[in-house]
């Protein structure tokens, strides 16, 4: 083949011309094929339908754009044309019957961007459902820049395969900027493996059951940001695993749970940051797996008013890289609970006021080693910090006005400097077990100062502290 | 020969630290009595504590009052209970009282009201009194004051106090206060881990009837104080200024008064709190004002919940500088963060801060001339009043989550200028009105874009503008009732 000539600029020319052709027959061959996605755009407010989706005014409802949407191969687009939902001043809705099923394997877009769009759905069990057929995985749900409001079942609920069961696979979920008012489940996304599932910029209020993101069998990187449940929660499960998951920026207010990440199995990687939570009737923050969670990490929580912990890592068989940080937990059980056997945790920079224990690693099962607990005020709880294990560090922990200061249990082998326990109703520093070493801390004004189980101190150490009370002689 | 040398050496020793002209002294108490026989000997029980005192009265020079380990054990106490009040550490050059290996205590014998005041240091007739150290001791019961450090006559108190160390002190259940550092100017102050609980009237006061300057208190606690007379756990007072303070890592529970009150009659500047928990407190949690100026205000990882008013109360004429960072303020019986400002208030930083469930507002700053505030990543919600109120010119507000208060974000008149973006205010539903985003008639030329407010019960965007008169309103999630407000 003769090489055609050209010079250099000419070269390129051509380069760009072909490469410029090239992605016009790609763009042709998308628009050419039935299979790829269709836009249906929505401009009436009724809730009929004639069977057609027409651009005509009035011809196209949402009903319609479902309907069309689902015959349609593809992943097809729902949108809302803003002479008819107008971005601004505009207060109307769609009031709803029980709409189809958005039953798309292909996945289906419902985006109300550049308009204003309130779906009022009434006495029904839910809203927009999506489904994909038994045994068929579900791909890239959107739901996006819209408001639905007065459900009595679920507002957005999200299922792969057929429902009640939903045991198909789901994938790439996205909802954003969605707002829910008044219904019994907010925001529910299910599947049998469910990966990749995004909740953000959304709210749930008066709802309750608020967002749940759940795998029947496991949920991979699911990430809810910068959202708000108000009185309702943030339920994110694993059934056999929970890997990846991240919860950020968020609110939970006045439900019975918090933000609560799960697994029956085994939770690894799972991340709460920058979240708020309030008048929880159980926890405020919870990584849970009756088997083992590893590389839970929660940084920068609040937690007020909960009736059981503020912040609790539990895995039943065993917590591995435990990372807790940035904690303020008070007035409710435990401020931070750690439960089942760790090792290696790290719990620094928290302040924990008004629970009944500030720090809690002692219920049954619970042996905590090898973990740096620094940098705590825990006051005005019944307990300042507990902790059952071995070969621990507490440095520069702060406990004032507590019944109890800092109690240490278990194996031993811990150490205690630079702490401070001050003005406990009961024992400043207490040890109940051996082989620890208490160095240049400040006990004063607590019923005793420094306590040790043992008269004689067994094999403790204690040196260069600051009291003006122990229990034993050899206490210094 | 080897002894008779050691001797001399020892007994020149002896007589260079005690010599009335030499340098300071060192009076080991030796007994848990109260007698006085005016010596104070070496001898077995040869000297009380008031023996001690009135030794080193009498000696020139910085003196230092210990306490004998073999009678004051460590840990088991050995506790002087007192038959007469204490002389007056009456020493211009200070002493140090300093309980350090043993363990001390000083109460009253006889039951309290007998003995009004515990340890009392002064300088005499409005001299300049220096360099106190009281460390190491549990000092109780008292009807009066457990330990006073009072510049010049006592308790006129009108000389200066200058770098007096309070530390590793425990004083409870007196009649007054804990501590009280008393005097004109009172300079570089130093309280560390210092307990005060039960005391009637306060638990650690610094006043000066000059300036307070350089006051720096770490790891003191007070619990349960002040409930006879709503004084404070911490108070720093003065007519005239107070100037670089810093508090850290202290705590105020249940105490009549306010976990910490910080109050200038004139000027107040550089003022710094961190990790200082306020709670239960029968008034606000943290109060500090300036009827003068105030300037640099610091508030960082404060935490103030369940107090009867305020979280954290700010009060100046001018406010400048002031920064509040990582503040948690919840369940307090009126607002969350207050900062009032009698004439202008600029340049403040508002960070991290979370407010919640108060009766009042999460974050207000209600009145006077307000200009260039900055509020940044808040989470106030579950307040019955306005999530987040404020007023003014020049203000960003960027990332605040006001969502289930009365109301969420007001901008009151009269203002100009102000930028919120990257807000929500969602599901407020309380009086006055319930809006999401609010800017008061009045109250123009500003910019609200990406903002989301859904779900409230009054508007969830409002411009109390004809038209939104000069406000851009523009890429905001909400359902809207005005063309404006896109």
């Amino acid at each position: 083949m003769q090489r055609l000539l050209l010079p250099s600029g000419h070269r390129r020319l051509a380069r760009r011309s072909y490469a410029g052709l090239l992605l016009l027959l790609f763009l042709a061959s998308l628009g050419a094929d039935p299979a790829r996605a269709a836009t249906f755009t929505v401009n009436s407010l009724l809730d009929t339908t004639d069977g057609a989706c027409g651009p005509a005014p009035g011809g196209c409802t949402l009903r319609e754009a479902i309907e069309a949407s689902v015959a349609a191969q593809g992943r097809d687009t729902i949108a809302f044309d803003p002479a008819v939902f107008p971005s601004a001043g505009f207060t109307g809705s769609i009031a709803v019957n029980t709409l189809p099923l958005i039953a798309d394997p292909a996945g289906t877009i419902i985006d109300g961007k550049g308009a204003t769009v309130t779906i009022n759905c009434g006495a029904f069990a839910r809203c927009l459902a999506f489904e994909s057929p038994a045994g068929v995985a579900l791909e890239k749900v959107t739901v996006a820049n819209l408001t639905v409001v007065n459900v009595t079942g679920t507002a957005i609920d999200v299922c792969g395969g057929g429902a009640p069961a939903c045991d198909d696979d789901v994938r790439g979920v996205l909802i954003e900027n969605v707002a829910v008012g008044g219904a019994q489940s907010g925001i529910s996304v299910r599947g049998g493996v469910v990966s990749k599932a995004r909740i953000v910029g959304s709210v749930v209020s008066n709802s309750t059951s608020g967002i749940f993101i759940g795998g029947s069998r496991e949920l991979r990187g699911a990430r809810v940001e910068g959202t708000s449940t108000l009185g309702s929660g943030i339920y994110v499960f694993g059934n056999e695993r929970l890997v990846d998951a991240t919860v950020a920026d968020c609110l939970s207010t006045g439900d019975s749970r918090g933000i609560f990440l799960q697994s029956t199995l085994a939770v690894s990687t799972a991340k709460v940051t920058d979240v708020v939570t309030f008048e929880t009737a159980d926890s405020g923050v919870r990584i849970v797996a009756d088997g083992t969670t590893t590389g839970a990490t929660i940084t920068n929580a609040v937690a007020s008013a909960f009736g059981e912990n503020g912040v609790q890592v539990y895995g039943e068989a065993g917590n591995r890289a435990v990372t807790v940080r940035g904690v303020r937990a008070d007035r409710g059980g435990d401020g931070v609970n750690l439960f089942g056997p760790t090792d290696g945790a790290t719990f620094r920079d928290l302040i924990l006021v008004g629970n009944v224990n500030g720090l809690d690693f002692s219920e049954p099962g619970t042996s905590v080693t090898h973990t740096k607990i620094s940098d705590v005020l825990s006051v005005d709880n019944e307990r300042g910090a507990f902790v059952i294990g071995g070969s621990n560090k507490l440095k520069n922990v702060f406990a004032a006005a507590n019944d109890s200061g800092i109690v240490l249990s278990g194996a031993g082998g811990d150490v205690v400097e630079k702490s401070r326990a001050m003005a406990n109703g009961g024992p400043g520093i207490a040890l109940e077990s051996n082989g620890n070493v208490i160095r240049k801390n400040v006990a004063l004004g607590n019923i005793v100062d420094l306590s040790d189980d043992s008269p004689t101190c067994g094999t403790n150490i204690w040196q260069k502290n600051v009291f003006r009370t122990g229990s034993a002689p050899c206490i210094r | 020969m080897h002894s008779l040398s050691s001797r001399i050496v020892l007994a020149l020793a002896l007589t260079i630290l005690s010599a009335p002209g030499g340098r300071a002294a060192t009076f080991l108490v030796n007994t848990t009595a109260d007698g006085d026989d005016g010596a104070c000997s070496a001898s077995p029980a040869g000297c009380t504590l008031h023996e001690a005192i009135e030794a080193s009265v009498a000696a020139s020079g910085r003196d230092t009052i210990t306490f004998d380990p073999a009678v004051f054990p460590l840990g088991a106490p050995g506790v002087i209970a007192l038959a007469t009040s204490l002389p007056v550490l009456a020493d211009p050059a200070g002493t140090v009282v300093d309980g350090a290996g043993a363990g001390v205590i000083v109460q009253p014998g006889g039951g309290l009201g007998l003995i009004v005041d515990g340890l009392v240091f002064a300088s005499g007739s409005d001299a300049a009194l220096a360099n106190i150290r009281v460390a190491n001791v549990t000092v109780r019961d008292f009807a009066g004051t457990a330990i006073v450090i009072c510049g010049g006559d006592y308790p006129a108190c009108a000389g200066d106090v200058t770098k007096p160390v309070v530390e590793n002190v425990f004083v409870n259940d007196t009649g007054m206060a804990g501590v009280r550092i008393r005097g004109r100017d009172v300079t570089k102050a130093r309280l560390t881990n210092v307990v005060a609980s039960f005391n009637v009237q306060g638990g650690i006061l610094l006043t000066a009837s000059g300036a307070l300057v350089g006051t720096r208190i770490d790891g003191c606690t007070a619990r349960q104080v002040g409930l006879q007379n709503g004084e404070s756990g911490i108070l720093l007072t003065s007519p005239v200024a107070i100037t670089s303070t810093t508090i850290t890592s202290s705590i105020g529970v249940g105490n009549g008064g306010p976990a910490v009150r910080i109050r200038s009659e004139g000027a107040l500047s550089k003022v710094k709190l961190t990790k200082v928990v306020a709670t239960k407190n029968v008034a606000s949690g943290i109060v500090i004002t300036a009827v003068g100026a105030a300037s640099d205000i610091t508030l960082v990882d404060v935490v103030s919940v369940d107090n009867e008013t305020d979280g954290v109360a700010l009060f100046g004429d001018s406010v400048t500088g002031t920064t509040v960072k990582g503040l948690v303020a919840n369940r307090n019986g009126s607002d969350g963060l207050r900062i009032t400002s009698f004439a202008t208030l600029t340049g403040a930083k508002i960070t991290n801060v979370r407010a919640l469930g108060n009766e009042g507002a999460g974050i207000e700053i209600p009145v006077g001339d307000v200009s260039g505030v900055q509020v940044s990543r808040i989470v106030v919600s579950r307040n019955e009043g306005i999530g987040l109120r404020l007023r003014g010119s020049g203000h960003v507000l960027k990332r605040v989550r006001a969502d289930s208060n009365g109301a969420g974000i007001h901008l009151d008149a009269p203002g100009s200028g102000n930028v919120i973006e990257q807000c929500t205010a969602h599901a407020n539903d309380g009086p006055p009105g319930g809006a999401g985003i609010r800017i008061a008639s009045g109250n123009t030329g500003n910019v609200i874009r990406k903002n989301a407010a859904q779900l409230n019960d009054g508007l969830n965007l409002e411009d109390g503008n004809a038209n939104c008169d000069g406000n851009v309103w523009s890429d905001n999630f909400a359902v809207t009732n005005a063309a404006c407000l896109d």
